[in-house]
Protein backbone atom coordinates (compact mmCIF):
# COMPACT_ATOMS: atom_id res chain seq x y z
CA UNK A 1 0.00 0.00 0.00
CA UNK A 2 1.45 3.25 -1.35
CA UNK A 3 1.25 6.53 0.60
CA UNK A 4 -1.19 7.87 -1.98
CA UNK A 5 -3.12 5.04 -1.19
CA UNK A 6 -3.36 5.31 2.15
CA UNK A 7 -4.00 9.11 1.49
CA UNK A 8 -7.07 8.03 -1.08
CA UNK A 9 -8.62 5.41 1.51
CA UNK A 10 -8.58 8.13 4.37
CA UNK A 11 -10.26 11.11 2.70
CA UNK A 12 -12.34 8.55 1.07
CA UNK A 13 -13.61 7.04 4.68
CA UNK A 14 -13.13 9.98 6.70
CA UNK A 15 -15.91 11.53 3.50
CA UNK A 16 -18.16 8.98 4.06
CA UNK A 17 -18.23 8.78 7.83
CA UNK A 18 -18.57 12.22 8.24
CA UNK A 19 -21.46 12.68 5.59
CA UNK A 20 -23.42 9.49 7.11
CA UNK A 21 -23.01 10.80 10.94
CA UNK A 22 -24.42 14.26 10.07
CA UNK A 23 -27.53 12.81 8.11
CA UNK A 24 -28.13 10.44 11.01
CA UNK A 25 -27.52 13.06 13.29
CA UNK A 26 -30.43 14.97 11.93
CA UNK A 27 -32.76 12.12 11.23
CA UNK A 28 -32.26 10.75 14.63
CA UNK A 29 -31.67 14.07 16.54
CA UNK A 30 -34.37 16.40 17.85
CA UNK A 31 -36.56 17.10 15.05
CA UNK A 32 -36.67 21.43 14.34
CA UNK A 33 -39.95 22.42 12.60
CA UNK A 34 -39.34 22.04 8.70
CA UNK A 35 -38.96 25.37 6.87
CA UNK B 1 -57.77 16.17 -8.65
CA UNK B 2 -59.18 15.05 -5.19
CA UNK B 3 -57.62 13.12 -2.08
CA UNK B 4 -58.39 10.05 -3.56
CA UNK B 5 -56.73 7.91 -1.09
CA UNK B 6 -56.92 9.82 2.66
CA UNK B 7 -56.54 6.51 4.17
CA UNK B 8 -52.87 6.17 2.15
CA UNK B 9 -50.30 3.84 4.45
CA UNK B 10 -47.46 6.23 5.45
CA UNK B 11 -43.97 5.07 7.14
CA UNK B 12 -44.01 5.11 10.98
CA UNK B 13 -41.09 6.50 11.71
CA UNK B 14 -38.54 8.71 9.73
CA UNK B 15 -35.74 5.63 10.78
CA UNK B 16 -37.23 3.54 9.62
CA UNK B 17 -38.04 4.98 6.14
CA UNK B 18 -34.11 5.58 5.87
CA UNK B 19 -33.42 2.15 6.73
CA UNK B 20 -36.00 0.55 4.10
CA UNK B 21 -34.53 3.19 1.33
CA UNK B 22 -30.76 2.38 2.21
CA UNK B 23 -32.01 -1.85 1.85
CA UNK B 24 -33.26 -0.54 -1.33
CA UNK B 25 -30.12 0.72 -2.49
CA UNK B 26 -27.60 -1.84 -0.52
CA UNK B 27 -27.32 -4.65 -2.57
CA UNK B 28 -25.34 -7.36 -3.60
CA UNK B 29 -23.20 -5.35 -5.77
CA UNK B 30 -22.03 -3.19 -2.87
CA UNK B 31 -20.43 -6.00 -1.40
CA UNK B 32 -19.11 -7.85 -4.90
CA UNK B 33 -19.41 -5.37 -7.67
CA UNK B 34 -17.63 -2.11 -5.93
CA UNK B 35 -14.64 -3.46 -5.13
CA UNK B 36 -14.05 -4.97 -8.10
CA UNK B 37 -15.35 -2.68 -10.32
CA UNK B 38 -12.45 -0.41 -8.10
CA UNK B 39 -9.95 -2.56 -8.70
CA UNK B 40 -10.11 -3.18 -12.33
CA UNK B 41 -10.37 0.87 -12.99
CA UNK B 42 -7.25 2.82 -11.49
CA UNK B 43 -7.74 1.65 -7.56
CA UNK B 44 -7.93 4.72 -5.78
CA UNK B 45 -8.00 6.82 -8.78
CA UNK B 46 -11.49 5.41 -9.68
CA UNK B 47 -12.63 6.86 -6.59
CA UNK B 48 -12.23 10.66 -8.63
CA UNK B 49 -15.29 9.79 -11.40
CA UNK B 50 -16.57 7.56 -9.01
CA UNK B 51 -17.55 11.31 -6.30
CA UNK B 52 -18.29 13.26 -9.43
CA UNK B 53 -20.71 10.63 -9.96
CA UNK B 54 -22.03 11.14 -6.87
CA UNK B 55 -22.35 15.06 -6.65
CA UNK B 56 -23.97 15.10 -10.66
CA UNK B 57 -25.64 12.27 -11.03
CA UNK B 58 -26.27 10.29 -7.86
CA UNK B 59 -27.44 12.75 -5.29
CA UNK B 60 -29.61 14.93 -7.62
CA UNK B 61 -31.67 11.96 -9.14
CA UNK B 62 -32.07 10.44 -5.46
CA UNK B 63 -33.49 14.14 -4.85
CA UNK B 64 -35.70 14.38 -8.04
CA UNK B 65 -37.14 10.53 -7.37
CA UNK B 66 -38.36 11.37 -3.66
CA UNK B 67 -39.79 14.52 -5.05
CA UNK B 68 -41.58 13.29 -7.28
CA UNK B 69 -42.31 10.49 -4.92
CA UNK B 70 -43.79 12.12 -2.29
CA UNK B 71 -45.77 14.69 -4.84
CA UNK B 72 -47.27 11.56 -6.34
CA UNK B 73 -48.63 9.94 -2.83
CA UNK B 74 -50.07 13.21 -1.98
CA UNK B 75 -52.66 13.13 -4.88
CA UNK B 76 -52.76 9.29 -4.38
CA UNK B 77 -50.70 7.82 -6.75
CA UNK B 78 -47.43 6.13 -5.88
CA UNK B 79 -46.00 4.59 -9.45
CA UNK B 80 -44.82 7.14 -12.41
CA UNK B 81 -47.41 6.25 -14.39
CA UNK B 82 -50.01 8.54 -12.31
CA UNK B 83 -46.79 10.46 -11.07
CA UNK B 84 -45.68 10.93 -14.97
CA UNK B 85 -49.08 12.34 -15.40
CA UNK B 86 -49.59 14.72 -12.88
CA UNK B 87 -46.05 16.32 -13.66
CA UNK B 88 -46.93 16.10 -17.90
CA UNK B 89 -50.42 16.73 -18.70
CA UNK B 90 -49.88 14.29 -21.81
CA UNK B 91 -51.57 10.74 -23.05
CA UNK B 92 -48.07 9.35 -23.45
CA UNK B 93 -46.78 10.30 -19.99
CA UNK B 94 -48.58 7.12 -18.61
CA UNK B 95 -47.24 4.76 -21.05
CA UNK B 96 -43.71 6.55 -20.61
CA UNK B 97 -44.52 5.54 -16.74
CA UNK B 98 -44.78 2.43 -16.92
CA UNK B 99 -41.28 1.84 -17.63
CA UNK B 100 -41.31 2.90 -13.80
CA UNK B 101 -42.86 -0.61 -13.41
CA UNK B 102 -41.75 -2.63 -15.89
CA UNK B 103 -38.42 -2.89 -15.41
CA UNK B 104 -37.83 -3.08 -11.53
CA UNK B 105 -40.28 -6.29 -12.37
CA UNK B 106 -37.80 -7.31 -14.85
CA UNK B 107 -35.03 -7.36 -12.31
CA UNK B 108 -36.72 -8.51 -9.61
CA UNK B 109 -37.58 -11.94 -12.03
CA UNK B 110 -33.80 -13.08 -11.78
CA UNK B 111 -33.18 -11.25 -8.56
CA UNK B 112 -34.78 -13.73 -6.46
CA UNK B 113 -33.13 -16.54 -7.44
CA UNK B 114 -29.69 -15.06 -7.28
CA UNK B 115 -30.94 -13.87 -3.71
CA UNK B 116 -31.92 -17.58 -3.27
CA UNK B 117 -28.62 -18.75 -4.03
CA UNK B 118 -26.95 -16.62 -1.57
CA UNK B 119 -29.38 -18.00 1.58
CA UNK B 120 -28.55 -21.72 0.03
CA UNK B 121 -25.12 -20.94 0.38
CA UNK B 122 -25.57 -19.35 4.19
CA UNK B 123 -26.89 -22.98 5.00
CA UNK B 124 -24.18 -24.51 3.16
CA UNK B 125 -21.34 -22.31 5.33
CA UNK B 126 -23.55 -23.30 8.55
CA UNK B 127 -23.51 -27.08 7.74
CA UNK B 128 -20.42 -27.07 5.71
CA UNK B 129 -21.28 -28.51 2.87
CA UNK B 130 -19.03 -27.08 0.80
CA UNK B 131 -15.88 -27.65 2.76
CA UNK B 132 -13.48 -29.86 1.07
CA UNK B 133 -13.46 -28.07 -2.25
CA UNK B 134 -10.50 -26.41 -1.83
CA UNK B 135 -9.72 -24.81 -5.49
CA UNK B 136 -11.69 -21.86 -7.43
CA UNK B 137 -12.12 -24.95 -10.39
CA UNK B 138 -13.75 -26.73 -7.66
CA UNK B 139 -16.05 -24.76 -6.64
CA UNK B 140 -17.17 -23.05 -9.34
CA UNK B 141 -17.73 -27.13 -10.33
CA UNK B 142 -20.01 -26.56 -6.94
CA UNK B 143 -22.31 -23.49 -8.13
CA UNK B 144 -22.95 -25.02 -11.27
CA UNK B 145 -24.03 -27.54 -10.26
CA UNK B 146 -26.10 -26.06 -7.37
CA UNK B 147 -27.07 -24.30 -10.50
CA UNK B 148 -28.96 -27.11 -12.49
CA UNK B 149 -26.17 -27.73 -14.91
CA UNK B 150 -26.56 -31.42 -16.25
CA UNK B 151 -30.12 -31.35 -14.42
CA UNK B 152 -32.79 -32.23 -16.31
CA UNK B 153 -34.31 -29.03 -17.04
CA UNK B 154 -31.23 -27.36 -15.92
CA UNK B 155 -32.58 -26.85 -12.52
CA UNK B 156 -31.36 -28.69 -9.60
CA UNK B 157 -33.72 -29.36 -6.91
CA UNK B 158 -32.01 -27.79 -3.86
CA UNK B 159 -31.86 -24.58 -6.31
CA UNK B 160 -35.47 -24.60 -7.02
CA UNK B 161 -36.33 -25.15 -3.39
CA UNK B 162 -34.57 -22.28 -2.21
CA UNK B 163 -35.79 -20.16 -4.71
CA UNK B 164 -39.52 -21.61 -3.49
CA UNK B 165 -38.22 -20.67 0.44
CA UNK B 166 -36.55 -16.95 -0.94
CA UNK B 167 -39.63 -16.52 -2.99
CA UNK B 168 -42.09 -16.81 -0.14
CA UNK B 169 -40.16 -14.49 2.42
CA UNK B 170 -40.62 -11.95 -0.11
CA UNK B 171 -44.18 -12.42 -0.30
CA UNK B 172 -45.07 -12.82 3.19
CA UNK B 173 -43.23 -9.40 3.90
CA UNK B 174 -45.02 -7.90 1.10
CA UNK B 175 -48.21 -9.29 2.45
CA UNK B 176 -47.48 -6.75 5.79
CA UNK B 177 -47.59 -3.57 3.76
CA UNK B 178 -45.36 -0.73 4.00
CA UNK B 179 -44.83 -0.27 7.93
CA UNK B 180 -45.45 -3.67 8.78
CA UNK B 181 -43.96 -5.55 6.03
CA UNK B 182 -41.28 -3.09 4.02
CA UNK B 183 -39.88 -1.47 7.25
CA UNK B 184 -40.33 -4.26 9.69
CA UNK B 185 -38.06 -6.10 7.21
CA UNK B 186 -35.77 -3.19 7.39
CA UNK B 187 -35.59 -2.12 11.03
CA UNK B 188 -34.96 -6.15 11.75
CA UNK B 189 -32.51 -6.84 9.02
CA UNK B 190 -30.23 -3.32 8.41
CA UNK B 191 -28.94 -3.11 11.95
CA UNK B 192 -27.70 -7.04 11.62
CA UNK B 193 -26.47 -6.20 7.92
CA UNK B 194 -24.00 -3.58 9.07
CA UNK B 195 -23.11 -5.77 12.63
CA UNK B 196 -22.06 -8.42 10.45
CA UNK B 197 -20.29 -6.74 7.62
CA UNK B 198 -18.40 -4.79 10.54
CA UNK B 199 -17.32 -8.48 12.22
CA UNK B 200 -16.08 -9.59 9.08
CA UNK B 201 -14.53 -6.65 8.59
CA UNK B 202 -12.70 -6.68 12.09
CA UNK B 203 -11.38 -10.81 11.36
CA UNK B 204 -10.34 -9.54 7.61
CA UNK B 205 -8.01 -6.54 9.46
CA UNK B 206 -6.72 -8.91 12.04
CA UNK B 207 -6.09 -11.67 9.37
CA UNK B 208 -2.66 -9.81 8.85
CA UNK B 209 -0.46 -12.49 6.47
CA UNK B 210 -1.70 -15.57 6.82
CA UNK B 211 0.76 -17.35 5.37
CA UNK B 212 4.59 -16.01 6.46
CA UNK B 213 6.04 -17.32 3.58
CA UNK B 214 4.71 -15.24 1.63
CA UNK B 215 4.47 -12.05 3.35
CA UNK B 216 3.40 -9.82 0.24
CA UNK B 217 -0.26 -11.49 0.58
CA UNK B 218 -1.45 -9.31 3.06
CA UNK B 219 -4.32 -7.71 4.16
CA UNK B 220 -2.56 -4.44 3.50
CA UNK B 221 -1.21 -4.95 0.38
CA UNK B 222 -4.65 -5.98 -0.65
CA UNK B 223 -6.28 -2.90 0.33
CA UNK B 224 -3.25 -1.12 -1.66
CA UNK B 225 -4.72 -3.41 -4.85
CA UNK B 226 -8.26 -1.69 -4.63
CA UNK B 227 -6.79 2.03 -3.34
CA UNK B 228 -3.56 2.62 -4.21
CA UNK B 229 -4.11 5.40 -7.53
CA UNK B 230 -3.22 4.64 -11.12
CA UNK B 231 -3.86 8.63 -12.11
CA UNK B 232 -3.11 7.49 -16.14
CA UNK B 233 -6.59 5.38 -15.96
CA UNK B 234 -8.33 8.38 -15.65
CA UNK B 235 -7.57 9.24 -19.51
CA UNK B 236 -10.08 6.49 -20.05
CA UNK B 237 -13.18 7.30 -20.82
CA UNK B 238 -14.36 3.47 -19.86
CA UNK B 239 -13.15 4.30 -16.49
CA UNK B 240 -15.62 7.47 -16.45
CA UNK B 241 -18.13 5.53 -17.44
CA UNK B 242 -18.19 2.11 -14.80
CA UNK B 243 -17.40 4.94 -12.25
CA UNK B 244 -21.52 6.23 -13.37
CA UNK B 245 -22.23 3.09 -14.18
CA UNK B 246 -21.54 2.03 -10.70
CA UNK B 247 -23.24 5.12 -8.56
CA UNK B 248 -26.10 4.65 -10.48
CA UNK B 249 -26.33 0.96 -9.64
CA UNK B 250 -25.68 1.59 -6.44
CA UNK B 251 -28.28 3.67 -5.10
CA UNK B 252 -30.65 2.08 -7.47
CA UNK B 253 -31.78 5.21 -9.16
CA UNK B 254 -33.79 4.87 -12.50
CA UNK B 255 -35.93 1.66 -11.08
CA UNK B 256 -39.06 3.55 -10.05
CA UNK B 257 -38.65 1.99 -6.64
CA UNK B 258 -37.76 4.97 -4.80
CA UNK B 259 -40.74 6.90 -6.18
CA UNK B 260 -42.50 4.39 -4.76
CA UNK B 261 -41.55 4.02 -1.27
CA UNK B 262 -41.32 7.59 -1.10
CA UNK B 263 -45.35 8.31 -2.33
CA UNK B 264 -45.64 6.75 1.47
CA UNK B 265 -43.97 10.12 3.05
CA UNK B 266 -46.52 12.88 4.47
CA UNK B 267 -46.59 15.47 1.81
CA UNK B 268 -44.81 18.33 4.30
CA UNK B 269 -42.02 15.28 5.68
CA UNK B 270 -38.64 16.40 4.67
CA UNK B 271 -36.93 14.63 0.80
CA UNK B 272 -33.58 16.77 1.38
CA UNK B 273 -31.71 15.32 4.79
CA UNK B 274 -33.69 11.66 4.33
CA UNK B 275 -32.65 11.49 1.04
CA UNK B 276 -28.90 12.13 1.44
CA UNK B 277 -28.93 9.73 4.42
CA UNK B 278 -29.82 6.71 2.52
CA UNK B 279 -27.41 7.67 -0.02
CA UNK B 280 -24.39 8.34 2.16
CA UNK B 281 -24.98 5.02 4.36
CA UNK B 282 -24.99 2.93 1.01
CA UNK B 283 -22.02 4.71 0.21
CA UNK B 284 -20.78 4.22 3.78
CA UNK B 285 -21.49 0.25 3.29
CA UNK B 286 -20.14 0.30 -0.44
CA UNK B 287 -17.00 2.43 0.04
CA UNK B 288 -15.90 1.16 3.92
CA UNK B 289 -17.24 -2.25 4.47
CA UNK B 290 -17.60 -3.25 0.51
CA UNK B 291 -14.16 -2.43 -0.16
CA UNK B 292 -12.57 -4.03 2.98
CA UNK B 293 -14.00 -7.30 2.68
CA UNK B 294 -13.69 -9.61 -0.46
CA UNK B 295 -11.03 -8.26 -2.71
CA UNK B 296 -8.71 -7.49 0.37
CA UNK B 297 -8.76 -11.36 1.95
CA UNK B 298 -8.78 -12.63 -1.78
CA UNK B 299 -5.45 -11.00 -1.93
CA UNK B 300 -4.50 -12.35 1.50
CA UNK B 301 -4.96 -15.61 0.44
CA UNK B 302 -4.36 -15.99 -3.56
CA UNK B 303 -1.89 -13.02 -4.22
CA UNK B 304 -1.73 -10.79 -7.03
CA UNK B 305 -2.01 -12.48 -9.79
CA UNK B 306 -5.17 -15.20 -8.72
CA UNK B 307 -7.19 -12.12 -6.95
CA UNK B 308 -6.58 -10.04 -10.51
CA UNK B 309 -7.97 -13.63 -12.61
CA UNK B 310 -11.18 -13.75 -10.34
CA UNK B 311 -11.97 -10.47 -10.02
CA UNK B 312 -11.43 -10.16 -14.16
CA UNK B 313 -14.44 -13.47 -13.57
CA UNK B 314 -16.75 -11.47 -12.61
CA UNK B 315 -18.50 -10.67 -8.75
CA UNK B 316 -20.03 -14.13 -8.50
CA UNK B 317 -16.93 -15.48 -8.93
CA UNK B 318 -15.58 -13.37 -6.66
CA UNK B 319 -18.44 -14.37 -3.80
CA UNK B 320 -19.85 -17.43 -4.47
CA UNK B 321 -16.13 -19.07 -6.01
CA UNK B 322 -14.00 -17.74 -3.98
CA UNK B 323 -14.72 -16.31 -0.78
CA UNK B 324 -15.80 -19.99 0.35
CA UNK B 325 -12.52 -21.38 -0.30
CA UNK B 326 -11.44 -18.75 2.02
CA UNK B 327 -13.39 -19.37 4.52
CA UNK B 328 -12.65 -23.10 4.71
CA UNK B 329 -8.90 -21.81 6.07
CA UNK B 330 -9.90 -19.50 8.45
CA UNK B 331 -10.61 -20.30 12.20
CA UNK B 332 -14.43 -19.95 12.90
CA UNK B 333 -14.87 -20.62 8.79
CA UNK B 334 -18.35 -21.71 9.12
CA UNK B 335 -19.78 -19.09 11.19
CA UNK B 336 -17.80 -16.47 8.93
CA UNK B 337 -18.91 -18.04 5.83
CA UNK B 338 -22.84 -18.07 7.40
CA UNK B 339 -22.57 -14.42 8.18
CA UNK B 340 -21.26 -13.46 4.64
CA UNK B 341 -23.87 -15.18 3.00
CA UNK B 342 -26.46 -14.09 4.91
CA UNK B 343 -25.21 -10.51 4.90
CA UNK B 344 -25.86 -11.14 1.24
CA UNK B 345 -29.00 -12.44 1.43
CA UNK B 346 -30.12 -9.40 3.67
CA UNK B 347 -28.73 -7.20 1.18
CA UNK B 348 -30.93 -8.65 -1.45
CA UNK B 349 -33.85 -9.17 0.10
CA UNK B 350 -34.67 -5.60 1.00
CA UNK B 351 -33.76 -4.51 -2.81
CA UNK B 352 -36.34 -7.37 -3.82
CA UNK B 353 -39.26 -6.47 -2.19
CA UNK B 354 -38.52 -2.74 -3.19
CA UNK B 355 -38.65 -3.98 -6.63
CA UNK B 356 -41.91 -5.66 -5.97
CA UNK B 357 -43.68 -3.12 -4.41
CA UNK B 358 -44.56 -0.58 -7.50
CA UNK B 359 -46.76 -2.87 -9.17
CA UNK B 360 -48.31 -3.58 -5.69
CA UNK B 361 -48.62 -0.27 -5.45
CA UNK B 362 -49.59 0.84 -9.35
CA UNK B 363 -52.78 -1.75 -9.14
CA UNK B 364 -53.74 -0.46 -5.96
CA UNK B 365 -54.12 3.15 -6.87
CA UNK B 366 -55.01 2.95 -10.17
CA UNK B 367 -57.05 0.24 -10.38
CA UNK B 368 -58.58 0.30 -6.89
CA UNK B 369 -57.45 -3.48 -5.48
CA UNK B 370 -57.54 -4.37 -2.85
CA UNK B 371 -53.57 -5.13 -1.07
CA UNK B 372 -54.43 -8.92 -1.01
CA UNK B 373 -55.19 -8.67 -4.55
CA UNK B 374 -52.45 -6.61 -5.48
CA UNK B 375 -50.22 -9.00 -3.86
CA UNK B 376 -51.65 -11.87 -5.47
CA UNK B 377 -51.26 -11.00 -8.94
CA UNK B 378 -47.65 -9.65 -8.48
CA UNK B 379 -46.58 -12.63 -6.94
CA UNK B 380 -48.13 -14.56 -9.20
CA UNK B 381 -46.98 -12.51 -12.30
CA UNK B 382 -43.16 -12.92 -11.33
CA UNK B 383 -43.64 -16.52 -9.73
CA UNK B 384 -44.16 -17.10 -13.02
CA UNK B 385 -41.86 -15.10 -15.22
CA UNK B 386 -38.89 -16.28 -12.60
CA UNK B 387 -39.38 -19.65 -14.42
CA UNK B 388 -37.87 -18.16 -18.00
CA UNK B 389 -35.04 -17.14 -15.76
CA UNK B 390 -34.44 -20.49 -13.51
CA UNK B 391 -35.09 -22.90 -16.58
CA UNK B 392 -33.13 -20.54 -19.24
CA UNK B 393 -30.52 -19.82 -17.18
CA UNK B 394 -28.08 -21.89 -19.03
CA UNK B 395 -29.84 -20.46 -22.04
CA UNK B 396 -28.69 -16.79 -21.28
CA UNK B 397 -31.99 -15.73 -20.52
CA UNK B 398 -30.83 -13.79 -17.29
CA UNK B 399 -28.56 -12.17 -19.03
CA UNK B 400 -30.89 -11.14 -22.23
CA UNK B 401 -33.32 -9.71 -19.14
CA UNK B 402 -30.62 -8.02 -17.34
CA UNK B 403 -29.20 -5.64 -20.19
CA UNK B 404 -32.89 -5.35 -21.25
CA UNK B 405 -34.35 -4.09 -17.85
CA UNK B 406 -31.09 -3.62 -15.62
CA UNK B 407 -29.25 -1.72 -17.64
CA UNK B 408 -30.36 -0.35 -21.23
CA UNK B 409 -33.81 0.30 -19.87
CA UNK B 410 -32.79 1.97 -16.08
CA UNK B 411 -30.96 4.27 -17.87
CA UNK B 412 -33.61 5.70 -20.26
CA UNK B 413 -35.80 5.64 -17.70
CA UNK B 414 -33.49 7.78 -15.59
CA UNK B 415 -33.40 10.11 -18.55
CA UNK B 416 -37.49 10.23 -19.45
CA UNK B 417 -38.23 11.08 -15.47
CA UNK B 418 -35.25 14.18 -15.48
CA UNK B 419 -36.25 15.20 -18.42
CA UNK B 420 -39.89 15.23 -17.21
CA UNK B 421 -39.55 16.45 -14.15
CA UNK B 422 -37.10 19.05 -14.32
CA UNK B 423 -38.07 20.73 -17.72
CA UNK B 424 -41.30 20.04 -18.29
CA UNK B 425 -42.75 19.87 -14.73
CA UNK B 426 -40.18 22.95 -14.96
CA UNK B 427 -36.89 23.25 -12.97
CA UNK B 428 -37.91 25.63 -10.16
CA UNK B 429 -41.16 23.58 -10.05
CA UNK B 430 -38.78 20.65 -9.41
CA UNK B 431 -36.82 22.56 -7.11
CA UNK B 432 -39.38 23.96 -5.00
CA UNK B 433 -41.15 20.37 -4.62
CA UNK B 434 -37.57 19.23 -3.92
CA UNK B 435 -37.31 22.44 -0.68
CA UNK B 436 -40.57 22.02 0.25
CA UNK B 437 -40.39 20.66 4.16
CA UNK B 438 -36.83 20.67 3.99
CA UNK B 439 -35.13 19.98 7.12
CA UNK B 440 -31.69 21.66 5.68
CA UNK B 441 -31.72 23.73 2.57
CA UNK B 442 -30.43 21.69 -0.41
CA UNK B 443 -27.01 23.67 -1.79
CA UNK B 444 -28.24 25.83 -4.55
CA UNK B 445 -25.72 24.90 -7.12
CA UNK B 446 -27.94 21.58 -7.68
CA UNK B 447 -30.19 23.65 -9.22
CA UNK B 448 -27.61 23.61 -12.02
CA UNK B 449 -26.60 20.50 -11.85
CA UNK B 450 -29.81 18.88 -11.38
CA UNK B 451 -30.96 21.39 -14.80
CA UNK B 452 -27.84 20.64 -17.02
CA UNK B 453 -25.29 18.11 -15.85
CA UNK B 454 -27.79 15.30 -14.79
CA UNK B 455 -29.75 15.04 -18.05
CA UNK B 456 -26.23 15.49 -19.92
CA UNK B 457 -24.73 12.53 -17.91
CA UNK B 458 -27.65 10.35 -18.31
CA UNK B 459 -27.38 11.37 -21.86
CA UNK B 460 -23.64 9.99 -21.99
CA UNK B 461 -24.32 7.16 -20.05
CA UNK B 462 -27.38 5.89 -21.92
CA UNK B 463 -25.50 6.32 -25.60
CA UNK B 464 -22.70 4.65 -23.90
CA UNK B 465 -24.30 1.55 -22.87
CA UNK B 466 -26.21 1.08 -25.83
CA UNK B 467 -23.70 1.76 -28.32
CA UNK B 468 -21.41 -0.29 -25.98
CA UNK B 469 -23.89 -3.31 -25.43
CA UNK B 470 -26.60 -3.14 -27.61
CA UNK B 471 -25.65 -4.10 -31.07
CA UNK B 472 -23.77 -7.31 -29.76
CA UNK B 473 -27.04 -7.87 -27.65
CA UNK B 474 -29.73 -6.92 -30.08
CA UNK B 475 -28.29 -9.20 -32.92
CA UNK B 476 -26.91 -12.40 -30.28
CA UNK B 477 -23.40 -12.11 -31.41
CA UNK B 478 -21.56 -15.22 -30.24
CA UNK B 479 -25.03 -16.62 -29.31
CA UNK B 480 -25.00 -20.36 -29.39
CA UNK B 481 -28.10 -21.01 -32.27
CA UNK B 482 -29.54 -23.09 -29.40
CA UNK B 483 -29.72 -20.42 -27.11
CA UNK B 484 -30.79 -18.13 -29.52
CA UNK B 485 -35.19 -19.16 -29.25
CA UNK B 486 -34.81 -19.15 -25.44
CA UNK B 487 -32.89 -15.35 -25.58
CA UNK B 488 -36.21 -14.42 -28.37
CA UNK B 489 -38.70 -16.08 -25.41
CA UNK B 490 -37.02 -13.98 -22.38
CA UNK B 491 -37.63 -10.97 -24.87
CA UNK B 492 -41.13 -12.12 -26.11
CA UNK B 493 -41.93 -13.06 -21.75
CA UNK B 494 -40.59 -9.26 -21.35
CA UNK B 495 -42.85 -7.65 -24.55
CA UNK B 496 -46.13 -9.62 -22.64
CA UNK B 497 -45.24 -8.33 -19.75
CA UNK B 498 -45.18 -4.26 -20.81
CA UNK B 499 -48.01 -5.38 -23.23
CA UNK B 500 -50.17 -6.45 -20.39
CA UNK B 501 -49.59 -3.51 -18.08
CA UNK B 502 -50.15 -1.20 -21.39
CA UNK B 503 -53.55 -2.61 -21.37
CA UNK B 504 -53.93 -2.20 -17.57
CA UNK B 505 -52.90 1.50 -18.04
CA UNK B 506 -55.81 2.26 -20.72
CA UNK B 507 -58.41 0.36 -18.25
CA UNK B 508 -57.17 2.65 -14.98
CA UNK B 509 -57.81 5.58 -17.94
CA UNK B 510 -61.37 4.42 -18.68
CA UNK B 511 -62.04 3.94 -14.98
CA UNK B 512 -60.96 7.86 -14.46
CA UNK B 513 -57.89 7.09 -12.18
CA UNK B 514 -55.27 8.15 -14.46
CA UNK B 515 -56.69 11.32 -16.28
CA UNK B 516 -58.10 13.31 -13.37
CA UNK B 517 -54.41 14.76 -12.06
CA UNK B 518 -54.12 18.19 -11.99
CA UNK B 519 -50.36 19.80 -11.95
Amino acid sequence: MTTTGWLFLACCWTLMTFLTVWCFSKILGPQRKPR
Amino acid sequence: MSERTPSREHWGTRIGLVLAMAGNAIGLGNFLRFPVQATQNGGGAFMIPYFCALLCLGIPLMWCEWAMGRLGGSKGHGTTPGIFTILWKHPLAKYIGLMGIVFPLGVVFYYNYVEAWTLAYAVFSATGKYFGITDVAGMKGFLSTFQGAGAPLGVSMLGYFFFLITFSLNVWILSGGIAKGIERLATIGMPILFLFAILLVVRVFTLGTPDPAVPENSVVNGLGFIWNPDFSQLANSKVWLAAAGQIFFTLSVGFGAIQCYASYLREKDDVVVTGLSTASANEFVEVILGGSLAIPIAFAFFGRTETLAIAQGGSFNLGFAAMPIIFQKLAFGKLLGTMWFFLLFIAGITSSVALMQPLITFLKDELGCTHKKALTATAGLCFVMAHVVILGLHHGTLDEIDFWCGTFGVALFALAETLIFVWVFGPDNAWAEIEKGAQVPAPRIFYYVMKYVTPLYLLVLFVAWTWQQGPAVLTMRGVAPADQAWRWGARLAMLGVFLGLCWLVSRSTRLKRLTEAKP
